[in-house]
């Protein structure tokens, strides 16, 4: 156009050309034959993108769009049987270089062919719900290329093959496999299945199936969890370097299926190997593997979880149950906490911390701890040896650590009122010795318990406390008051004790030494003119008492002995030889007592500041003391029978088991009384189920004896039954 | 393809000024003033201007100018550029437009007038399945002005004629 003269432009309405040419069509349509041939000899650069497109519009727009589309079909079928023809002869390794080659060049072409023809997509394609230009490609691409009778099975062969060979440990062309499986995607999610997938499925199981019999044969447990492991680890990778992502989840259930669920017993189970001898030997590698494999399957992590739990059990059964270990109570504790620290352990080193694998362990310990009866009375001795010297120099945040485990255990029990029982005697033979390494330790115990059990627990030995700090500033108030006169006396350290809180003991009188008994009344006189309305009694079978003696060769030494023994060694002020029946006169202490008391003074090597003749073991009632002031030792405090905490004698024993008995009668008929109050009527099976619900903190009540306790509730007229149902009970307000 | 490599691309069947419409509308997202380019003063002129930028959108996929090229002709629709414009749409899958224009022409005022057009022997010529349209539409209705005038005692309500047929016109 020349600059100088525009034409004027004159709008007139809008006319298409009028063909009148009846080969118009077909003069049209060669040249785009002719064009797309071009492409696909990958001779476009001689051809205008305008001109080509130009024409395929005209063609659609003078309603020749069906002329189009199928001349499109027909052309780019011939072309792909070429190319079939062109693939099959490859070679070997070239068929699939060749077949990745040829999809290149046809999706190229077929994106050019597409752009040219991209009128006819937009309009005719749609109103006649034909398939658009790309996809048609595709289509004709699969339909003559890759489902060519020759071309489509020997394809999915070769890369069944290659995938072999790979796992075999051969390496191969990675990327052209990842290209010709992308082709497979791009061809349809159903191509890829079924011409690829599922068979790589089947032959992947079959390959593991025999892979894991093979390994099994031969290999241990953990030998056999390292391989499947691997891979399994193979097969993802795989898939992430040339299958389909969604393939991943497909694959590694075969593997798992083929490698695992199909032989979990067996290997859980091994000789020597298996999952209990890891747990025995601490494998924690091996057992976190076991983990992680194991919860890929239905059932792994379950079958996992049972096979430990009854080892554990067996195990603690055999614990508890072992005479040798009985023996010692605080060895026998220490070893129940050993295994819990095992155990949690492997659980979080191995098991991932598993809430449910957590709670198995808690409930076999609970089970086997309960197995034997006096594990009550063993952790309350774990407990008071290691607050009298076992905590000794420890740091507080150790002393935490130690009781927060005290407490783990003592959260097994079943019967926690048995617990509670010696407990409370081994804490008044502590405070009342002053033997308790840390007051604060105790008082954390003390918390603890309460947090775990409620006030009630603990209301009785925070009383305990309470007494002692109490009787503190009572001593202190007396020798305020009395300090002048007493002078030289013997200095008294009085614990009153509140009769309710202390574990009950008989109170044993006996005839304390003169000197003695006079400031004992003086402290009584005292005390009851401070608190009005209150009865003291002496415990004399619980005091201590420091006496200096002096032996022959004027050497001095400080006795730390019981009361009852002080009372018999004072006689000896007085005289240097007496018999039994003198002592047990005049110190009116009881036979037993005496005797054990004597026992200690004469009978221990390197204790006794008594001598007895005869000289034998026991102690016979005919027997003569004589003042030994021949006695040596390399202290200068000499402590003689300490009050300490045993374990308990068979007769023991059974004293406070019955006592226990005794003590849950009440609680059981509170609460029978508690629940009948609210539900007025209810029938004996759910009184049973709801008593032992509200008991369950304290003890597990026998309902035998629940049952006798209902009986005795309705001999006191507490309750009735129901005339009809004998098994229905109502409460009488 | 060579296209790439050429100073000069020649496109046919457009005319410069609209092709100078399209490329504003493809840079701005807007149309310049049809009455500037067009180069005279009357409506008419931008009408015919709307047909020509119609077909021009059509064929390059430019969706939006379309619907506005239509919406412009759906309501300059006009004795002397019915037909052309019936054809436009007809060709260029117009449905709304089209509709609009065999209303318009089909109506009993319009009709003689129409076919007097030129426009009318084009649209004979290259879109002969849309004069049977039109004859549907035609005697469609006539039906209905007829029942208005009073054939029946009672006109339905929804505009059906005695037959209960409704009469509304068909959306192609």
């Amino acid at each position: 156009m020349s600059n100088q003269r525009r034409k004027p432009f004159q709008i007139e309405a809008f006319k298409h050309r009028v063909v009148v040419d009846p080969k118009y069509a077909d003069k049209t349509w060669r040249i785009l034959e002719h064009a797309i041939q071009e492409i696909y000899n990958e001779n476009a650069s001689g051809l205008s993108f305008e001109e080509l497109y130009r024409n395929a519009y005209n063609m659609v727009l003078h309603k020749y769009g069906e002329k189009l589309y199928s001349g499109l079909v027909t052309t780019m079928t011939s072309h792909l049987k070429d190319i079939s023809k062109s693939i099959e002869s490859a070679q070997g390794d070239a068929f699939l270089e060749e077949l990745n080659r040829k999809w290149a060049e046809h999706n190229k072409a077929l994106q050019m062919i597409r752009d040219i023809l991209m009128y006819m997509d937009r309009t005719f394609v749609p109103s006649t719900h034909k398939t658009p230009v790309y996809d048609l490609g595709l289509n004709l691409w699969r339909d003559n290329v890759i489902h060519a009778s020759s071309i489509q099975t020997r394809l999915l062969n070769t890369l069944l093959d290659w995938i072999q060979q790979e796992r075999t440990g051969e390496v191969i062309n990675r990327g052209l496999m990842r290209n010709v499986i992308k082709m497979l995607m791009d061809l349809g999610a159903s191509v890829y299945q079924e011409d690829f997938e599922k068979p790589f499925l089947d032959v992947s199981a079959n390959f593991y199936r025999v892979e894991s019999q093979q390994f099994i044969e031969c290999c241990d447990c953990g030998d056999y969890l390292k391989k499947a492991e691997r891979r399994l680890n193979e097969e993802i990778e795989r898939v992430s370097h040339y299958l389909d992502v969604r393939s991943e989840a497909k694959i590694t259930k075969v593997v798992e299926r083929e490698m695992i669920a199909n032989h979990m017993p067996r290997l859980v189970h091994m000789d020597n190997s298996g999952l209990v001898n890891m747990l025995l030997d601490d494998k924690y590698e091996d057992l976190g593997r076991m983990y992680n494999l194991f919860r890929r399957v239905d059932n792994g992590l379950s079958t996992v979880r049972d096979v430990m739990t009854s080892h554990i059990r067996e195990v603690g059964k055999q614990l508890v149950t072992d005479p040798e270990r009985v023996k010692d109570p605080v060895e026998f504790v220490q070893r129940l906490l050993d295994e819990k620290d095992k155990y949690d352990k492997i659980i979080s080193s191995a098991f991932n911390n598993d809430k449910t694998f957590q709670n198995a362990l808690n409930s076999s310990f609970e089970y086997f701890i309960n197995l034997n009866a006096r594990s009550p009375e063993f952790i309350s001795l774990f407990v008071d040896d290691k607050l009298r010297k076992g905590l000794k120099g420890v740091s507080e945040e150790d002393v935490e650590v130690v009781l927060d485990k005290v407490m783990m255990l003592f959260r097994y029990l079943q019967e926690k009122d048995v617990f509670e029982k010696y407990y409370k005697q081994h804490l008044a033979k502590r405070l009342l010795s002053g033997k308790t390494v840390s007051d604060d330790a105790e008082r954390s115990l003390i918390v603890k318990l309460k947090t775990e059990c409620g006030y009630q627990f603990t209301s009785k030995l925070e009383g305990m406390f309470t007494d002692m700090k109490t009787s503190q500033d009572t001593i202190q108030g007396f020798y305020t008051n009395h300090g002048a006169e007493l002078g030289d006396g013997p200095t008294l350290v009085v614990q009153v004790l509140t009769t309710g809180s202390w574990p009950t003991q008989p109170s044993i009188p006996c005839n304390l030494p003169a000197e003695l008994s006079l400031l004992c009344e003086k402290f009584r006189s005292y005390y009851l003119g401070t608190h009005t309305g209150r009865r003291l009694s002496w415990q004399t079978n619980m005091g201590t008492a420091d006496i200096k003696a002096t032996f022959s060769k004027g050497q001095k030494h400080e006795l730390n002995v019981s009361t009852f023994q002080m009372c018999v060694l004072m006689l000896f002020n007085n005289a240097d030889r007496l018999s039994y029946r003198e002592i047990e006169q005049a110190t009116e202490i009881p036979a037993p007592e005496l005797k054990r008391c004597l026992q200690s003074l004469a009978c221990v090597k390197g204790k006794n500041v008594l001598r007895k003749e005869p000289m034998s073991k026991d102690i016979g009632e005919n027997d003569d003391f004589l003042f030994n002031d021949k006695f040596s030792s390399k202290f200068y405090k000499v402590k003689i029978g300490t009050v300490v905490a045993q374990k308990e004698s068979e007769p023991e024993k059974q004293e406070t088991r019955q006592r226990v008995e005794e003590d849950r009668k009440p609680q059981i008929e509170a609460a029978i009384v508690r629940i009948m109050k609210s539900r007025k009527v209810l029938d004996h099976n759910n009184i049973i189920a709801e008593v032992t619900k509200q008991l369950q903190s304290r003890f597990l009540p026998n309902p035998v004896e629940i049952k006798k306790r209902i009986e005795s509730l309705i001999e006191r007229e507490f309750l009735e039954r129901d005339s009809v149902d004998r098994k229905l009970y109502r409460y009488l307000a | 393809m060579k296209d790439k490599s050429t100073k000069c691309i020649i496109v046919e069947d457009i005319e410069a000024p609209v092709f100078k419409a399209l490329l504003h509308f493809i840079y701005w997202d807007d149309l310049p003033d049809m009455q500037e380019l067009a180069g005279l003063n009357s409506k008419g002129a931008s009408t015919l201007m709307a047909q020509h930028l119609l077909a021009a959108a059509d064929r390059y996929g430019l969706e939006r100018l379309k619907l506005l090229c239509e919406a412009t002709l759906c309501e300059d629709v006009a004795i002397n550029n019915a037909a052309t414009t019936l054809a436009l749409a007809e060709q260029h899958h117009c449905s709304h437009l089209k509709s609009v224009c065999l209303k318009f022409v089909a109506s009993c005022e319009n009709l003689r007038a129409v076919m007097q057009t030129e426009g009318f022997e084009y649209l004979k010529l290259s879109c002969p399945s849309v004069i049977s349209e039109l004859l549907q539409f035609v005697a469609k209705v006539s039906e209905h002005s007829m029942s208005l005038v009073g054939f029946g005692s009672d006109p339905m309500p929804d505009c059906g004629d005695m037959n209960g047929r409704r009469v509304k016109p068909r959306i192609f």
